[in-house]
């Protein structure tokens, strides 16, 4: 009886219906999908992992990779450091000579061995480079997959990875003697491991640019990849799994389980994500892991050089080593033997697990059913506000006209013959025209050179402040170029840039949950920006206000606050974003300037056009 | 009177009873693993270990259907190539000499599982295909794979369920297929898979209860995977240490007793109640009954002609050669026919070409004729429109 | 001052030049999306790309297809046909805009340097009512026939074409009777298709093979590859018995629309073939968004049922969610390996679920046109937009 008096309540009472319940909807969404999200690290809500691939078998075979193995580590290993500490030499030399270093030692191990150069040329800087890599053909298998163990000469934070580079190449000795391989093994020495995985795998499926060279070695479809580094001239503690590659898109977790249950469970060495060193699996720290899981997420860059083999739908993973303490080589050239013997044991491609997964420690996920709906919730509240806005100028006449007598008939007259039909052209065009602008920006941040970037972010900023003001201020009063606009229109114009919103925002949700949040929650605000009435001091200081806020949280100010908070530069940052969508196919910027951009643009245009 | 006629009743059960436990003639065995995969490595290594204790008690090859549907032996993730272990001791390598694979690969399928028992095959399969028990056999049946309440899983992509499988033990018993059959299965839920049987003379035995899984025994390492289940090992354990020898005189009761349930992991069943005598009796029958070959050979008659005998087998052979000969002969026909007239009646038949819907592939043609024709034919519809818009307006 | 019709073409010209020079991956990447190429309009199943004159051919087929739609406006047949005269007249586009509607819609464009032959069969139908509003029933059915030739469904156009035809010819003195002048024109399509045939098995040699592998290709379904519309996925999901009879109870569905519809608005045979090219974009075997691009471009010519119309919001936002999240399940199910078609089905279904409701909603607003004509008095009573 109650909900029914209470829909009867609605219908009575129009401005409840269509002004006020939608907006409480829409926070409704925004709390409980904020809410959502805060619940997730507790054990109610999520997962201990475990391993769903019957295939993988992790951590029951012995590993022997040790004793006599670490006599040719240490002979390796001094091989290269003589050549790269030989001083008389310039540095194009060193690097040919460690290049045909690791060539003898692949050859003599009796591996095929080939190499890759390859260029690219992004915001201004040139990166070029030289891949090695050598196949150990299956002896009993049929060479239509493969395994990829990459070192990279670079660590993703720059620092040499020597020990990981020498151990790729005692261990490639060491397997060409195992006759139990049914999958082909390719050892790949890259330079650094932002370009040198992307150019050898766009070369290994024909997909490479002109600027790099086609593989003249190939072996069969790849079945997961792990990366080894392993920068430090000391023993270490623990390992630290990397995992997140470009645009969010993730490895199977059978894989990263395996990991870690050969690492913590075979080897007894611990495994850590996401520098998350002092895990004590208390609330905070799941929250905390989780959140930086989904900031790398939501920026899609390449966080090691795994990251480049996701798009080919391949898993990998990066092996780092961390801390100080007592494994040495030895101990990670185990763990990669036993990962690769499981690999080994695939029958096909990782698939029983998940692909969308946060994870909030080593052992504990939630998967994409649980937490998809937080990032849902946000992208609906833009969505029922949109549909609520278009039902809104259909049903609920904003003021009613005071109209005398006379024109009461015409008017009534005019009610029958006409029925009154919305304005779309403008708020049409003014949407589609403020998307599209939005590529001026993308282009721009993509094809000027690294030094301009800050001005450009200033010049951004500018623009963001000017825009919507004069663009409410045409809107509102026409000043000759069109008719002020109706209430109803901006009613639509908030509607159709709600609806592209929250659009973009749910299918983004489907590709990488992270973004489609950050953005979402950024967006917020945007549901509730509307011209303000009322009396003009209040509604000045109301909107003056609200303009600043906003453009507290324009993307320009995001990322110059988010800059400030990290020390980082803010040149650095764009030149990696151009980097990322030159080299590896990032989306990010594009959802940035053509989905976010607008959409703040037109709530700054609603806002501004309070104050005319 | 009624006092006789039961007396007389009674007499008559305890003559039945006497009958049904007269001696078997025969013993044979199934064994089957209904798993592939090297994952799977301990399935295989589980019925190779009871084929070679089945064999060590004297029961033939011929007399027994090994069902294996992968090669271990030749899995290049084997580190030790061409043997199959069920052990980590490695002691006894279970491919080593004289195995005979019956069905194996994509042959053990559920269909060929239930024809084999039932005799369903088609008249060409050869007799190591076939069960070829009969109603003085004891019959063993082996199996072990991955299995759920009432099912047991073939190869991903079929299963096998409990009615199935009591049925087809139902046919083998009106077919006087079986004198006494052991049913064994170690699978997950394994003592689900009996509870439907219901043809008599059955004692069957199983590794787990409802919603109990079935473990494996041990890893090997260096061969990286679990080599053997548990209810199996100490199946074989009892088998290997107590039963030495076909003179043995340990029974099933021995040997079900032996079960530990805290060694097995799970509850392992028996039923009983098939057996005439039930649990009683059916603990008296020796293990060797099951797992040996029977000692009291019957002499074949030499002019028997039920399915088996000598004399038999010539005849389909004969009959097979003559077969052959007629088809041969057909075929030479059909040829010559066709080289003298090119589409002659005999053409139908040859398998007509399924009416082929799809694209097709054009003939890379550049000869000048063909782009005359398109000319024209451009030409000659471009005139047709123009007349049409002439002759249009005009109607008009 | 320019003439608008030649800055609207112009402009959609140079677009379409400007996005494939700026873009020269877009058509081969067009070409391969399911949304816009299937296995009966493909470009590459039947040639090797030689680039640019290749494409302005096409460029040049889409202008020759606004030009007949605009044609089609401009002949005022949408809004007062022999026995109907819509209620809100003045509520109209002129044909530059219904022209420029169509030059530039996303799907039309996509279609276009997709390089799909439905662009020919857009052509045969728009030229074949172009023609038949024009007053030149003889071209009609030769364009009718081009394009039933082309893709067979087309030919379930004629009934309401025929009826537009005559629409025109009875407009002017000694009319000849409806029965003889449908059978002259049955007559004359025939003869149209017959021709084509005959030329084709001219080019080709083998006629039978020639017809099962186009026709049979269309009435029996072979190629299940996904694409926008409902039949693969049932058909791959079907056990192989019933496949004939769910065939016959598909196209003869397909079919049931042309007496429903034409019954019913035979007094308006215009909105009749709108309303069909609706019914076929979603229920064709192979549908693409070129079918739905046609429809959408016959749309306009209907500017005054538009304020009648309820759920045009759903239907475009229905229309919007899925043509993106359409490629994004595809990319889940086929590159990233972690979706399934499953989801990628489930938006074809959204897809098809805004084409309907547009379909339904443009069905109503006739109706209700034609109620109001009926009924004055009613007239703008109750009706609001959603």
């Amino acid at each position: 009886m109650a909900l029914k008096s209470a829909i009867r309540n609605l219908r009575s009472n129009p401005h409840l219906l269509f002004v006020r319940l939608p907006k409480l909807l829409s926070l409704l969404c925004i709390v409980v999908g904020v809410a959502w999200l805060l619940l997730l690290p507790l054990n109610e809500y999520s997962r201990r992992t475990y391993i769903s691939e019957n295939a993988l078998l992790p951590g029951q075979v012995h590993a022997y990779f040790t004793g006599s193995e670490q006599n040719i580590f240490r002979g390796y290993k001094k091989e290269l450091q003589a050549i790269l500490n030989d001083e008389t030499k310039d540095k194009s030399e060193v690097t040919a000579g460690v290049s045909d270093k690791v060539q003898s030692i692949f050859e003599e191990a009796g591996l095929k061995f080939a190499r890759q150069n390859y260029e690219y040329n992004s915001a201004g800087n040139t990166h070029e480079g030289e891949n090695s890599y050598a196949i150990i053909h299956a002896p009993r298998g049929d060479a239509t997959e493969a395994i990829v163990l990459v070192a990279p000469w670079l660590t993703a934070d720059d620092k040499l990875n020597l020990n990981g580079v020498t151990l790729a190449l005692t261990l490639a000795r060491y397997f060409k003697r195992w006759s139990l391989w049914s999958k082909d093994i390719i050892f790949l020495i890259t330079p650094d491991s932002k370009t040198g995985t992307q150019a050898w795998i766009d070369a290994y499926h024909d997909m490479h640019p002109a600027s790099v060279q086609p593989l003249p070695l190939k072996s069969g479809a790849l079945q997961g990849a792990l990366v080894i580094e392993y920068p430090l001239e000391h023993r270490f503690q623990t390992l630290h799994i990397v995992y997140d590659g470009v645009n969010g898109q993730l490895p199977n977790l059978d894989l990263f389980n395996t990991a870690v249950s050969i690492a913590g469970g075979q080897m007894g060495i611990g495994a850590n994500l996401q520098e998350m060193w002092n895990h004590d699996d208390s609330y905070e720290h799941r929250l905390q892991t989780m959140v930086r899981g989904m900031t790398k997420q939501g920026l899609g860059y390449a966080t090691g050089a795994h990251s480049s083999f996701m798009p080919y739908h391949i898993d990998a993973i990066t092996l780092q080593t961390k801390g100080e303490g007592w494994e040495d080589e030895m101990a990670l050239g185990r763990t990669i033997e036993s990962l690769c013997r499981s690999l080994n044991n695939l029958l096909e491609h990782l698939h029983q697990s998940f692909f969308f997964y946060l994870l909030m420690q080593s052992n504990r996920f939630v998967s994409i059913g649980t937490y998809l709906p937080s990032a849902m919730l946000l992208a609906g509240n833009f969505t029922i506000m949109a549909i609520a806005l278009w039902m809104r100028t259909g049903y609920y006449p904003e003021s009613k006209p005071v109209q005398s007598k006379g024109e009461k008939a015409s008017a009534e007259k005019a009610k029958t013959s006409n029925i009154a039909e919305r304005k779309l052209a403008l708020p049409l065009s003014l949407v589609v025209g403020l998307h599209l602008l939005g590529l001026v920006p993308l282009w721009v941040f993509n094809n000027i050179s690294h030094q301009y970037f800050t001005t450009i972010t200033y010049v951004v900023l500018g623009v963001d402040i000017i825009l919507p003001l004069s663009l409410a201020a045409i809107l509102s009063n026409g000043l000759g170029l069109s008719k002020p606009l109706i209430p109803q229109q901006y009613h639509l114009i908030k509607s159709f840039s709600l609806l592209l919103l929250g659009l973009s925002l749910s299918t983004l949700a489907t590709l990488n949950f992270s973004l489609s949040f950050i953005i979402g929650l950024l967006c917020t605000p945007l549901s509730f920006m509307a011209r303000l009435q009322g009396p003009a001091p209040a509604r000045l200081a109301t909107s003056g206000l609200g303009l600043i806020l906003l453009n507290l949280l324009s993307p320009p100010t995001v990322l110059l606050g988010v800059c400030w908070y990290t020390n980082v530069s803010v040149e650095t940052v764009l030149t990696e974003a151009a980097f990322g969508w030159d080299v590896w196919g990032m989306w990010t910027q594009v959802v940035v300037w053509c989905v976010w951009w607008p959409a703040w643009l037109i709530g700054g245009v609603l806002l501004g056009s309070s104050i005319f | 009177m009624a006092l006789l006629s039961r007396f007389l009743q009674a007499f008559a059960l305890l003559f039945l009873v006497i009958a049904v436990s007269a001696e078997h003639t025969s013993n044979w065995a199934v064994l089957v693993s209904t798993s592939r995969f090297w994952f799977n490595y301990r399935h295989l290594a589980n019925v190779l270990s009871l084929y070679r204790t089945v064999k060590r008690l004297g029961i033939p090859d011929s007399q027994i259907i090994l069902m294996l549907p992968d090669d271990m032996a030749c899995n290049p993730r084997n580190a030790f190539p061409g043997t199959v272990y069920s052990n980590a001791d490695r002691a006894v390598d279970l491919y080593g000499d004289n195995i005979e694979v019956d069905y194996r690969g994509y042959e053990v399928t559920v269909e060929n599982f239930i024809r084999l028992l039932t005799d369903r095959l088609d008249e060409d399969v050869p007799r190591s295909k076939r069960l070829g028990s009969d109603a003085g056999s004891n019959v063993l049946v082996y199996m072990t794979g991955h299995g759920g309440d009432q099912f047991l899983k073939f190869q991903d992509a079929e299963e096998i369920g409990a009615w199935d499988l009591a049925d087809a033990f139902g046919q083998m018993w009106e077919k006087k297929r079986y004198h006494e059959l052991l049913f064994m299965i170690d699978t997950c839920q394994a003592n689900t898979m009996y509870t439907h049987f219901y043809s008599p003379n059955i004692v069957a035995t199983g590794s787990s209860e409802i919603d109990q899984s079935s473990y494996s025994h041990h890893a090997d390492n260096d061969v990286g995977v679990a080599v053997i289940d548990r209810w199996t090992y100490y199946v074989l354990e009892f088998l290997e240490t107590q039963v030495t020898s076909v003179t043995s005189k340990l029974n099933l009761g021995d040997l079900f007793d032996s079960y530990d349930e805290s060694k097995i992991h799970s509850q392992p069943g028996v039923r009983w109640d098939l057996f005439p005598g039930g649990e009683q009796e059916g603990r008296l029958r020796t293990v060797v009954d099951f797992f040996g070959n029977v000692q009291n050979v019957e002499v074949e008659n030499a002019n028997a002609t039920e399915p088996g005998s000598l004399k038999e087998d010539l005849a389909e052979i004969a009959r097979l050669v003559e077969k052959w000969q007629k088809r041969d002969e057909e075929y030479a026909d059909v040829l010559s026919a066709r080289n003298t007239t090119d589409d002659s009646p005999t053409a139908s038949l040859h398998l007509k070409p399924k009416g082929r819907v799809g694209p097709t592939k054009m003939a890379e043609d550049g000869s000048w004729g063909k782009r005359l024709v398109g000319i024209t034919v451009v030409g000659a519809c471009t005139a047709i429109w123009i007349a049409g818009s002439v002759l249009g307006r005009k109607s008009v | 001052m320019i003439d608008r019709k030649f800055v609207v073409f112009g402009a959609a010209f140079v677009l379409r030049l400007l996005l494939i020079c700026l873009f020269p991956s877009l058509p081969d990447l067009l070409t391969g999306r399911v949304e816009v190429s299937t296995p009966v309009n493909s470009f590459k199943r039947h040639a090797k790309s030689s680039p640019l004159p290749i494409a302005v051919f096409y460029f040049l087929v889409d202008l020759l297809n606004a030009y007949a739609l605009l044609k089609i406006s401009e002949s005022g047949q949408s809004i007062k046909s022999r026995l109907h005269t819509a209620v809100r007249q003045h509520v109209r586009w002129d044909g530059v805009s219904v022209a420029a509607w169509f030059l530039f819609n996303p799907f039309t464009i996509a279609t276009c340097l997709a390089r799909s032959t439905s662009v020919f069969t857009t052509s045969g139908i728009l030229f074949a009512v172009s023609n038949a509003v024009g007053g030149n029933s003889i071209n009609a059915m030769l364009a009718l026939g081009f394009a039933s030739y082309l893709s067979l469904y087309p030919a379930l156009l004629f009934i309401p074409l025929v009826l537009l035809c005559y629409d025109r010819r009875a407009q002017e003195p000694n009319a000849p009777k409806v029965a003889l002048y449908v059978v002259q024109h049955a007559g004359l399509l025939f003869a149209s298709i017959a021709g084509l045939l005959g030329l084709s098995c001219l080019i080709t040699g083998n006629f039978w093979e020639f017809m099962s592998a186009t026709y049979g290709f269309h009435l029996l379904v072979p190629d299940l590859t996904p694409n926008v519309g409902l039949w693969w996925y049932f058909f791959i999901e079907m056990f192989d018995s019933f496949r004939e009879f769910f065939l016959g109870v598909f196209w003869l569905h397909l079919a049931s629309y042309v007496g429903g519809l034409t019954a019913r608005f035979h007094r308006q045979p215009l909105f009749v073939i709108t309303s069909l090219l609706g019914v076929f974009a979603i229920f064709k075997p192979y549908p693409s968004i070129s079918d739905a691009s046609l429809f959408f471009a016959v749309l306009p010519l209907y500017r005054h049922l538009f304020p009648l119309m309820r759920y045009t919001f759903f239907a475009v936002s229905a229309i919007l969610y899925s043509s993106l999240l359409g490629p994004a399940f595809y990319h889940l199910w086929i590159y990233a390996g972690s979706g399934n078609a499953n989801f990628f089905y489930a938006i074809t279904l959204v897809w098809s679920l805004g084409i309907s409701i547009l379909l339904a909603d443009t069905v109503f607003a006739a109706l209700r046109d034609e109620w109001e004509q009926q009924n004055p008095d009613q007239k703008g009573a109750e009706v609001r937009q959603v």
